[in-house]
């Protein structure tokens, strides 16, 4: 074989270099640059606090019996929506927690 | 268990919040991105530059394809940091000097022709034709030839498609030949 066939063969297989052996500060350096990475909270924990405040809410606002929602009122409906705005304040710092945590 | 299979594993108990298992790929494939690196920009600034690739990728984890190996998908990411690192190095921001440690940087391929063509010279004139190709296609050669990447696989990591890669890679071959002093047979990919 001639050097310009070789150097063809070349061009399409060039040799490839010796991996350098595996450094284990070269790991170590990467893992302590690592940022946390950030993981969505499974559906479960991501619900759990919007179907305490519809339950709380509807608790709290519909009264008992068996038409109660026939009978509800307007101050009831303003119950409603205030109840609804305090429980969802009080939740998200629960919330930002839970997901800090995951 | 192969090693793509084991790379799906740990990618997706990293994704699933365990970011310990991201050493394990680390472990796994720096050596090859080392030696990556080493032929794109020097061995000065390769364990660096594997430091930024491992980073990147580990930002950028929920966007890997499993479908592709993962070798290749950090491959591809240290070419492009290795791009830019040129790039940079150009402008002169980077120290001078850097680039006389390049792999076939400061071979003369004329000079080279005129020795005896034993293998070693041979290859040094590969190299050397391989150092004056600009960023992007030096990467694409070093992938698809050194690196034996599969040109489906290049194809989805560069947005191309394969034929369009099939172009470019003989465009390529075209380019080192004709730096070499050859004529090239075809051939496909």
């Amino acid at each position: 074989m001639d050097s310009d066939d070789r150097l063809r063969q070349l061009i399409d297989h060039p040799p490839r270099d010796e991996d350098p052996p595996r450094d284990p500060v070269l790991t170590a350096q990467v893992m302590a640059r690592l940022r946390p990475r950030p993981v969505a909270a499974p559906a479960s924990r991501r619900g759990w606090w919007v179907v305490a405040v519809v339950a709380a809410v509807a608790a709290l606002a519909l009264p008992a019996g068996d038409d109660a929602v026939a009978r509800l009122a307007a101050d009831d409906l303003l119950l409603l929506a205030e109840v609804a705005l305090a429980a969802l304040v009080l939740a998200l710092p629960a919330f930002a927690l839970a997901r800090s945590r995951a | 268990m192969g090693t793509a299979d084991e790379d799906r594993r740990d990618v997706a108990r990293v994704l699933a919040g365990d970011a310990d298992a991201y050493a394990t790929l680390v472990d796994r494939h720096q050596g090859r991105i080392v030696s990556h690196l080493r032929r794109l920009v020097g061995a000065a600034d390769a364990d660096d530059l594997a430091q930024d690739t491992f980073l990147r990728a580990y930002q950028a984890l929920d966007r890997f394809d499993p479908t592709y190996p993962f070798r290749g998908w950090l491959l591809v990411i240290a070419s492009r940091l290795a791009a830019n690192h040129r790039a940079r190095r150009r402008e002169g921001r980077l120290a001078e000097g850097d680039e006389a440690a390049l792999p076939g940087r400061g071979a003369d391929p004329a000079q080279a022709c005129a020795e005896a063509d034993g293998e070693a010279t041979l290859r040094a004139r590969l190299d050397a034709a391989v150092a004056g190709l600009d960023a992007d296609a030096r990467a694409l050669y070093e992938l698809r030839f050194r690196q034996e990447l599969d040109p489906a696989e290049l194809a989805h990591h560069f947005g191309i498609t394969r034929n369009a890669l099939k172009v470019r890679v003989h465009r390529l071959r075209q380019l080192l030949a004709a730096r070499l002093g050859i004529d090239l047979t075809e051939r496909e990919d």
